[in-house]
């Protein structure tokens, strides 16, 4: 709306001085003017208890005109914030001036009918506001004919004088348009989807506190762009589902882990050019998942694909069992670090929200066969599950450490418990066992491992020692490694 | 156990039945006053509470019912009440025990213990009240659905009148026509019921409680002092300390044939600033604070001075007047569903609930 929003609001100081309220006599006004966006004809005292705020309450005049009466209305008027109260001309009501001062409510004496002044009201609100569905309609047409989620958010914007208008999912910012929010801002959210359905966006706009904007008609703004901003959505997520079936095939193709990269190529070789996957092309393949084991949330797949435009927008993201995976182009080592470095800045927040990692495979020179960089990516997704939701991890970055992600934390607690209950039962444990991690650490120097602690080497012999009394095997060599894992296992535990 | 009441009971009386209804002309109470007090001297006035009688004994109301009319401008012959009570036995063919009063304030409170004097019948320490309504058919006994008839009215003229009726409703159109016919004002039997009955639905101390009103008011002590002492008989609280800004007579349209033309009073308290309301008709039927209702009928509302602590009559209110606007519960029957639709201010032409019936 090129016009501001205040244009089609109604004010007391307008309807007295040119609209329809220019035939009462004002008993009191407010100096603040005041806001009229309803008018309603009361015959019971009680019904002003149901007024809107900004409502000009008219006592009809079978009512009476005692000034018990105006006095109570008056204090109704007050308690629901309503912008005037009118009643038949008396001079009954005259000793309630004081009160309508004293409440701050605008008290007007009607001279004809308070009826036929409420009707004129009304129809003057009604005109005010069919401006209002013009404009509206205006935007409907403006929005409809956007195609991207991006398109519609900005047509918002723009017709709220470009506030800030935001799509979200359960606190995380999917896309956004028009000036950033801010604190003070008045935010105005309306439900975007099928209340039924698994997900469920919100469409929010920060309105700033200058008060030019009326916030009901921001409020119908958003609620007429909410079909658009579905139709938009579902429209981009369909076209990813489409380009991300070369990605998604070749997740499902890569069920024989036996087979060797080149073994795959050699397999799939005429399905892979039918995909459009080229031979030798450099790709480095992202993989998202839960942060907890079997805890996979198909419906969150909307979601992440409009968060992982903030990455990307040429390369697909595909549901695959298990997770999310894309497949990104990367030239060179660098291309690959800058994508690692862009998915944490960009998206590692809305992860944590969401309890998502990412993992992403090894960028390498020879450009390895895409079934083996899938799986890297999904080795290094599940070995990020023990860094805690909202880790992005390269493999590159793990190595052989990869391995310890797969090692059942709960079964080694449980063998600790069973195979070495003294230990566990001692009420030093966690001192004794931190010494023994700490030594296995350091290859079984005391020194090292003491200096580590801060510790004299005498103080963690003697807890070497007690570990050894508590039935730890810390010299036997073949037990050494299962040691080490229940020691890190039982060190994890106790600081969570 | 029955109470021998003195001259200086009657005094205090007289003040406990004028703080109970402030609004009316004490007139006639300080002249029923000081009847009795003559004619007591030499011979003794027995009090007595409901429980001393045998419960099938019939005791019947007494009191005025006026249409219009002072009693002060047309003073009683003195045996109009006698003559009531003597149609009722008549019209019953069984004696009365004991009589009460038909209020427990203003002329009607005090009215029984000259009745009492001339009949030598005991009066009872109840009423079907507890404080003073216009209606007749307002009283915690049409509440228990005890008969209000046969009624008896004798005017000053002598004439006399037993209305045989059943609803309450419907005697009170009566009755103010008769009353009107009568001159203004009659004396009235009614209520005859049995002493059981009285005790069950009726409002008991009603005169012993007006009497100790009116010793704490009556006493020389500070105002501030007098209102403890009524906050601890009464439970009253004090709305607010206000000076008088507004006077507005006919304040308001009414067609419901009550006997007094509508008022209101607009005051200011001015050390919070709140402006406060009063509705009056015979008594004040509503208080309106910064437009909250804040006591409504059967409320009691009384207005004392707040230099002297005495009771103000609504009548002698000036613009510029500091008072202490006090409220007192009413009897609790009042409070229940069926004591609310026959005295909430909606049965007195105004469209508006008693705060409690929201919470009931």
């Amino acid at each position: 709306m090129r016009r501001s929003k205040n244009e089609t609001r109604l004010d007391l100081a307008g309807l007295l001085a040119h609209g329809s309220l220019r035939g009462t006599t004002p008993l009191y006004l407010t100096p603040s003017g005041g806001l009229v966006e309803s008018v309603v004809l009361v015959s019971q005292l009680e019904e002003i208890r149901q007024v809107r705020p900004n409502t000009v309450v008219v006592l009809s005049a079978e009512m009476g005109s005692g000034g018990w009466l105006v006095s109570a209305a008056l204090r109704h008027a007050w308690e629901r914030r309503a912008s005037a109260v009118v009643v038949a001309g008396s001079t009954y009501a005259s000793a309630a001036v004081g009160l309508a001062q004293r409440l701050g409510v605008t008290l007007l004496a009607a001279d004809g009918d308070p009826a036929a002044l409420a009707l004129a009201l009304a129809a003057e609100i009604g005109a005010s506001l069919s401006v209002v569905d013009a404009e509206l309609a205006r935007v409907a047409r403006a929005v409809a004919g956007d195609t991207t989620l991006g398109d519609v958010l900005k047509t918002i914007s723009r017709e709220l004088d470009g506030i800030g208008v935001l799509l979200g999912y359960d606190g995380v910012v999917l896309a956004s348009a028009g000036i950033p929010p801010r604190e003070t801002d008045e935010v105005i959210t309306v439900e975007v989807g099928d209340p039924n359905s698994a997900v469920s966006f919100t469409l929010t706009a920060s309105v700033p506190a200058s008060g030019v904007h009326n916030l009901r008609l921001v409020r119908s703004v958003l609620e007429i762009a909410t079909p658009a901003v579905k139709a938009a959505w579902l429209l981009e997520d369909q076209l990813s589902s489409a380009r991300a079936t070369p990605t998604a095939a070749i997740a499902a193709l890569d069920q024989d882990s036996d087979a060797s990269g080149a073994e795959f190529e050699e397999k799939h070789r005429h399905l892979l050019n039918q995909l459009g996957w080229r031979e030798g092309e450099h790709y480095v393949a992202v993989w998202f998942r839960s942060g907890r084991a079997q805890d996979h949330r198909p419906e969150l797949t909307a979601v992440l694909r409009l968060l992982w435009r903030k990455v990307t927008a040429r390369s697909p993201l595909a549901e695959v069992q298990g997770g999310w995976l894309a497949l990104v182009p990367a030239e060179d080592h660098d291309a690959s670090t800058q994508l690692e470095t862009r998915i944490r800045a960009r998206l590692g927040a809305a992860l944590a929200e969401l309890g998502l990692v990412v993992g992403l495979s090894r960028w390498q020179e020879d450009g390895p066969a895409l079934a083996l960089i899938v799986r890297e990516g999904r080795l290094a997704a599940e070995s990020s599950r023990s860094m805690g939701p909202g880790t992005v991890l390269g493999l590159a970055n793990l190595g052989v450490v990869a391995a310890t992600s797969f090692v059942d934390m709960d079964a080694v607690a449980l063998v600790a418990e069973l195979t070495l209950p003294r230990l566990m039962a001692s009420p030093d444990r966690d001192v004794v066992i931190k010494a023994v991690a700490v030594f296995l650490d350091h290859g079984s120097s005391v020194s090292l491992a003491a200096k580590s602690l801060n510790l004299h080497r005498n103080t963690l012999q003697a807890r070497l020692n007690r570990a050894r009394e508590l039935g730890v095997p810390l010299d036997i060599p073949a037990e050494m490694l299962s040691v080490h894992i229940i020691a890190k296992v039982l060190q994890r535990f106790a600081q969570d | 156990m029955s109470t021998l009441i003195t001259a200086e009971d009657v005094r205090h009386l007289r003040t406990g039945a004028h703080f109970l209804t402030c609004t009316i002309d004490p007139t006639a109470i300080y002249i029923y006053a000081e009847m009795i007090q003559r004619a007591m001297e030499g011979r003794p006035l027995e009090l007595i509470t409901v429980d001393e009688l045998a419960a099938e004994d019939l005791v019947v109301a007494v009191g005025m019912v006026t249409q219009g009319l002072f009693i002060a401008d047309m003073p009683p012959v003195g045996d109009e009440f006698l003559g009531c009570i003597r149609a009722i036995e008549a019209s019953l063919g069984r004696s009365v025990r004991a009589i009460y009063s038909l209020a427990a304030a203003n002329i009607n409170g005090i009215v029984p213990l000259m009745v009492g004097l001339q009949s030598s019948l005991p009066v009872i320490d109840s009423d079907p009240m507890g404080r003073v309504f216009p209606l007749i058919s307002q009283t915690t006994l049409n509440i228990g659905n005890v008969a209000i008839g046969p009624i008896a009215l004798m005017g000053v003229t002598g004439e006399r009148a037993v209305v045989e009726v059943e609803s309450p409703q419907r005697a009170e159109t009566l009755v103010r026509a008769l009353v009107t016919e009568l001159g203004g004002w009659a004396a009235t039997a009614m209520y005859p019921c049995s002493a059981r009955q009285l005790k069950e639905h009726g409002v008991h101390g009603s005169i012993s409680r007006m009497i100790r009103i009116g010793q704490i008011l009556d006493a020389n002590t500070t105002v501030e002092r007098k209102l403890l002492m009524l906050t601890e008989l009464l439970g009253t609280t004090r709305i607010a300390r206000a000076r008088v800004s507004h006077i507005e007579s006919l304040s308001r349209p009414t067609d419901l044939g009550l006997p007094a033309q509508p008022s209101s009073i607009m005051l200011e308290d001015e050390s919070t600033g709140r402006i406060i309301h009063l509705e009056i008709q015979n008594e004040i039927l509503l208080v309106l604070v910064d437009g909250a209702v804040t006591a409504a009928v059967p409320d009691m509302v009384t207005l004392l001075n707040s230099e002297q602590g005495t009771v103000v009559n609504i009548d002698d209110i000036q613009v510029g007047d500091v008072v202490d606007i006090m409220k007192i519960e009413a009897a609790a029957q009042w409070y229940t569903a069926a004591g609310l639709d026959l005295t909430e201010p909606r049965a007195f032409g105004i469209p508006i609930g008693h705060p409690r019936r929201r919470h009931a």
